[in-house]
This record gives C-alpha cells, structure tokens and sequence, in this order.
C-alpha cells in the first residue's frame, strides 16, 4: 500500500518543470534575449508541444534543457530547470552529462547533417550506449541492443554496418531517433523532427515517435511550428513569441478555446484551409521583434491589429486563466480570467 | 530485468507502416562491427588506387632499407675512404659510382636514408601531434584561448622560416636532436593553423551537437568525431611535408649547422657534391634523385590514404 501511495505522489510530480527561465545571449556588446521567462510543466507520459516561427526561442530552450547552451555566449540569467523535482542548473558537468542521452535525449533537426558521415549508424548507437553502459554489459550484449534498436525503427539490422551516405532522409532521422532512444530516456527533446522530411515519411517518423511514447513511457517536448503536427501528436501547447510563452494549454483549449492571443488567432489564419476560396494566405504582417531590442511592452504589440495604448506601454501578465488554458494579452485584462 | 522483459514486449508490439519484415533475418549472420573489418574496408579502397599503391611499394622499400640499412651494408662501409678511386661513374664494383673521397655514392645513400627519413618523419610526427593539439584546442574552444593560440602562430609565421630554424639550431648547438627541435617548432604554425581550420569546418556540425547530447565528453568527441573527420586535410599536410623537411633538413646540413660531416645525410651529400657540378654531376643527381623519390612516394600514399579514409567515396 504505501508503495502505491509513494508512487501517485511521484507521478504527479512533473517529469519535467522549467521556471521562469531566462536565456541571453551576449555578442559584440549586444543582449539578444533569446528566452524571457519560460514556465512549462511536461507531465509523465506526456507530449508537449512547442510552437512558434522561427527565432522565439524554441531552440534555445531545448538546449538549455540539455546544458548545450554555446558557454562562452549563452547565459542562464534567472529561473530554473527542474528534472524531477532535482535542478539540472546545480548540476556538475560530470553529473550533466550521465544525464543527457541516458534520462534526457534529443532528436536534432535536420537528419542530413546530425550523422557523423564518416562512421557506420550502428556504431554511433553504440556510441550513447557505451557511454551510459553502467550495468557493464559486455559488447555482445550492446551489439544486441543496436540490432533491436534499428529494427524498433523500422530498419533492418544488417544494415547496420552501413554509412549514413547509405541511407535515405527518413532512415536517418529513424537511426537518430533510434540514437536518442538508445538508453531509453525519460524526457524526449523532438526539434522540428520532421521538418526536413517529405509527409509520408512525415508521418511514419511522427507515427513512430508516438509509439515509442507509449511502449517506453517516455515524455515529449515536440518542439515544431506545423500546428498539423501538435494537433496530431501532443497532450499541451504552449504558443512561445519572442522568448515567452504567451498562450498556453491542453490541445483542446488552442484548438477549440473561446479566446486566444491574437498572434494565436494570426498563426491559425495563416494555415491554407481546403474550403477557403481566396488566391491569398493569410499571414501575419511584419516580423518577429529584434531579439536585442525587444519592444517595452507587450512584444506582440507591434504587429497586433488589436493593440492598445497599454500594450506598447506595459508588459502584459497572465491576464487570461480556464482551467488549463491561460493567456497573456491585455485583452483579457477586463476580468474574464 | 523488468527492462529487458519490456523491450521484448515492445519490439513484438511495434508496428511501423510500410516496414518490410524481418522475420528472415538471422542476427548471427551479421558481421560484427570491429576494428578490424573497417581497417580491412580501408585497405581495400587504398588498393584500388594504383598509384597509391605504387608509392605505397617504394615508400616501404626506402622504409625498410633505412632501418636495415647495416645488414645491407656495415656502417664504416659509407665512411671508408680511398682517394685513389675518386669522381668515378657508375661500375659493377661502385653501382652509383664515388663521391670526391672516394667513397661508395650508393652505401651512403643507403645509410642516409636513416636520417633523412629520421629528421623528416619525426619533425613532422612531433609537430602534428603538437601542432595538433593546439589547433584542435584553439579551432574547439575557441574565444580567447583560440586568439592568444593563433596570434603566437601569427608571430612565428613572420619570422622566415630558414631564418627561425637557423637561429633556434644556432641556439640550441649543431646536433641530429636540436635540428629535429628546430624544424618541428618551425613548422609547429603551420600545422596548428591547419587542424584548427580542419577542426572548423567540423566542429560546428549537427553530429558534434548530437554526440554532446548523448553525454559524451569532451575529449571523446575530438577524438572519435572531430579528428576522424577532420584528418583528411591533415594527412596530406603531413604526408607532403615530410619531403620539405627533408630538404630544409638538408639545406641546414648544407650550411653546416645540421648533421656534420662525414655523417652520410642526402642533404650534406648534396652540399658536398655540389662544388664538383659541373665535372661529377652524379655526386648530386643520386642523393637528390633519393630525396625526390621519397617525397613523390609520400604523396602519392598521402593522397590515395586521404581517400581511402572517406567513406563517402567509397565507390
């Protein structure tokens, strides 16, 4: 009994919990404010996914995560990761690193260049296995696992004396998944893990992941600006802009919530619907903000068609709150939370 | 043992779309992946570059010569003296005829191969390891430590290279040691900057970053991903530079700072013979036709062991 009560407790605390997380990056005198107060939450057995165009901050996130942040640019200035309720910033680099790729792995984005060319895939999923080989095992028994590891991925192990060259987009980014899920970890790190793959592959690739999800139990931080993807494959959303989460919740509440961030409702917009008529998409007008010199309010602001005075004056807080769902955006300042 | 009842379970429950079946796959067949079959893979590319192989065969032969050199021949052999037989041209007796003492030309090539190949190899080894690990420090780490590294390289490479090699041998005294000292730091730059830009090209790649993630360490990294990839441009370096080391080993021998005569060195050969040009000019035709064929043989196995090296020119 009370081993049953010991673990309730364990599984509800999160796998996975970053708090107010600030990331900078400092070069030739400039600040670039990379990460602006992230909090996440990645439940057990649970698929985040992390959405947003290019250079909010997704990235940067996900390394900070793993402690690959560049040292001699990037800093953690203020916030914490959390990995099961242990700090992962007060971590050695010896104990970092018999954590990444052991609890905590990665899937890197483009499957072209994430392969050493000039060594056989079978050898560089021995490579995390031999790094993390703690049970001694000897190295039949890892070759073993190399075999079974290719053919969870759906390629066959004789192949895996082969050289990446060998190997189509799709099959690498298999021996990359197969890479990161080599010990098995707790918390998977997916960025934009198929963006360089044509769909069909796409969605074996994403097919795969989720399964892997449920045979290992392993929690997913999907990190991907295909809202597709999210709809098909994750539990929470968190919308990031400019280094924050403005808009975050279950599926449902991005997908089918009353309200949303007005860069929500753009990034929704400029999706092609099948029954819209019109020549044009629908984007949203302008660009992210310069990361070194962000706006002083809200950072949405100057691209919002629904900006207010306030908005370019005053940074907005989590004005917006159902159940899951929550919002920062001046909009909903009026009480509706 | 839960986990390996779990794996089980897992690679009978997946399915993934479009998969061809593994049932006929028998693991056994496998051939292991051991150091071995990829030295063995290697080798086979090298051979089918002929000309590789070609310079393969006569590097050895010098090789071999060089370290048996006194079984061939006694030592004293090289050094015996007789006026009576001086300048002569090639003869049964003296296949590459006599130097102006009267010596045999052919035994001290023989036993100039071993420090010729001596001053060359090692100066080149010593400083592509050291020259190396300063490179790869300053290319993988970078910021500060690469700029102090490659400012000091910047400095030395100002300083004429004959200049700097006269001057540290000047320093140091005239001996076999001190010259092999004085070539490697002279060359020292030039390696660093080499590998650091090797290192360049590779540190940055996605595999690195992903090597990083799966918790490997440093030093791992630069020698399992960052040097393998990286070796290309570095095996020719070295593999050419061990012709000019030769050369400049010889050209110190020939300003009389380097190995003192009568040593048999092919660089103090040439020095000696070349006062005799014009009447006896086979008392520098052969040493030079000796240093010329080693360094064409080393290029041409540098060259075919840069591609063997690759597997992505496999075939």
């Amino acid at each position: 009994m009370e081993d049953m009560t010991k673990k309730t407790v364990e599984d509800s605390t999160p796998i996975l919990e970053l708090d107010d997380l600030y990331v900078h990056y400092r070069s030739e005198g400039n600040i670039i404010k990379a990460v602006n107060g992230v909090s996440l939450k990645l439940g057990r057995r649970e698929t985040i996914g992390l959405v947003g165009e290019t250079g909010a901050g997704k990235t940067t996130t996900a390394l900070a995560v793993m402690q690959l942040l560049p040292d001699a640019t990037a800093r953690i200035d203020r916030g914490d990761i959390l990995y099961n309720g242990e700090s992962l910033l007060r971590k050695s680099k010896g104990e970092m690193r018999a954590i990444r790729g052991a609890l905590i792995s990665m899937i890197f984005q483009d499957p072209m260049t994430a392969l050493n060319p000039i060594k056989t895939v079978g050898a560089q999923i021995m490579e995390s296995l031999t790094i993390h080989n703690y049970e001694h095992k000897s190295k039949a028994e890892l070759e073993a696992r190399v075999d079974e590891l290719l053919e969870l991925v759906g390629i066959k192990a004789i192949r895996r004396n082969e050289y990446p060259h060998q190997f189509s987009g799709g099959m690498k980014q298999r021996v990359l998944i197969a890479v990161a899920l080599a010990c098995q970890p707790q918390v998977l790190i997916a960025d934009e893990p198929t963006t360089a793959l044509d769909v069909t592959i796409q969605a074996q690739v994403l097919a795969l992941i989720e399964e892997l999800k449920e045979k290992l139990g392993t929690s997913v931080i999907m990190i991907t600006h295909d809202l597709g993807i999210v709809a098909q494959t994750c539990d929470k959303v968190a919308v990031m802009y400019a280094g924050e989460i403005i808009e975050d919740g279950s599926v449902e509440d991005i997908f089918l919530g009353e309200h949303h961030h007005p860069y929500t409702v753009g990034l929704f917009n400029s999706i092609p619907k099948l029954d819209d008529e019109s020549n044009r998409l629908h984007p949203i007008d302008g660009l992210m903000p310069d990361p070194a010199n962000l706006p002083p309010g809200c950072p949405f602001s100057p691209r919002c068609h629904q900006c207010m005075e306030i908005c370019t004056r005053e940074h907005p807080a989590i004005t917006y709150q159902k159940g899951s769902h929550r919002i920062k955006c001046h909009l909903f300042a009026g009480g509706e939370g | 043992m839960s986990n390996n009842r779990e794996e089980n379970k897992m690679q009978k429950e997946v399915h993934i779309p479009e998969m061809e079946s593994l049932d006929e796959i028998n693991l056994d067949e496998i051939p292991k992946m051991t150091r071995g079959s990829q030295l063995k893979a290697v080798w086979k590319r090298f051979c089918r570059n002929r000309l590789a192989v070609v310079g393969l065969v006569i590097f050895s032969i010098i090789l071999l010569t060089a370290i048996f050199a006194g079984v061939f021949v006694p030592y004293e052999k090289a050094l015996e003296q007789n006026i009576a037989i001086r300048n002569q041209t090639s003869s049964a007796e003296h296949w590459l005829g006599t130097d102006n003492y009267g010596r045999d030309i052919f035994f001290r090539i023989i036993h100039g191969a071993r420090y010729s190949l001596l001053t060359g190899m090692g100066a080149v080894a010593v400083g592509i390891i050291c020259g190396g690990i300063l490179g790869a420090l300053a290319g993988f780490r970078g910021g500060l430590l690469d700029t102090i590294i490659m400012r000091c390289t910047d400095t030395l490479l100002c300083i004429p290279f004959m200049l700097l090699v006269l001057a540290l041998v000047a320093a140091l005294g005239t001996s076999l040691t001190n010259v092999l000292i004085a070539l490697m730091l002279a060359m020292l730059p030039t390696y660093a900057r080499v590998i650091r830009s090797a290192v360049l090209t590779v540190v940055d790649a996605d595999y690195i970053e992903a090597s990083r993630s799966c918790g490997a360490k440093i030093w791992r990294i630069i020698f399992k991903h960052v040097i393998p990839n990286a070796v290309g441009p570095i095996i020719v370096q070295a593999t050419m530079t061990v012709g000019t080391m030769i050369i400049w080993a010889a050209g110190i021998s020939f300003l009389g700072m380097g190995i003192q005569p009568p040593t048999p060195e092919w660089g103090a050969m040439l020095s000696e013979g070349k006062n005799f040009i014009t009447t006896t000019p086979h008392l520098v035709l052969y040493p030079g036709l000796a240093i010329a064929i080693t360094a064409f043989s080393l290029n041409l196995m540098g060259d075919g062991l840069r591609d063997a090296l690759d597997p992505r020119l496999k075939d």
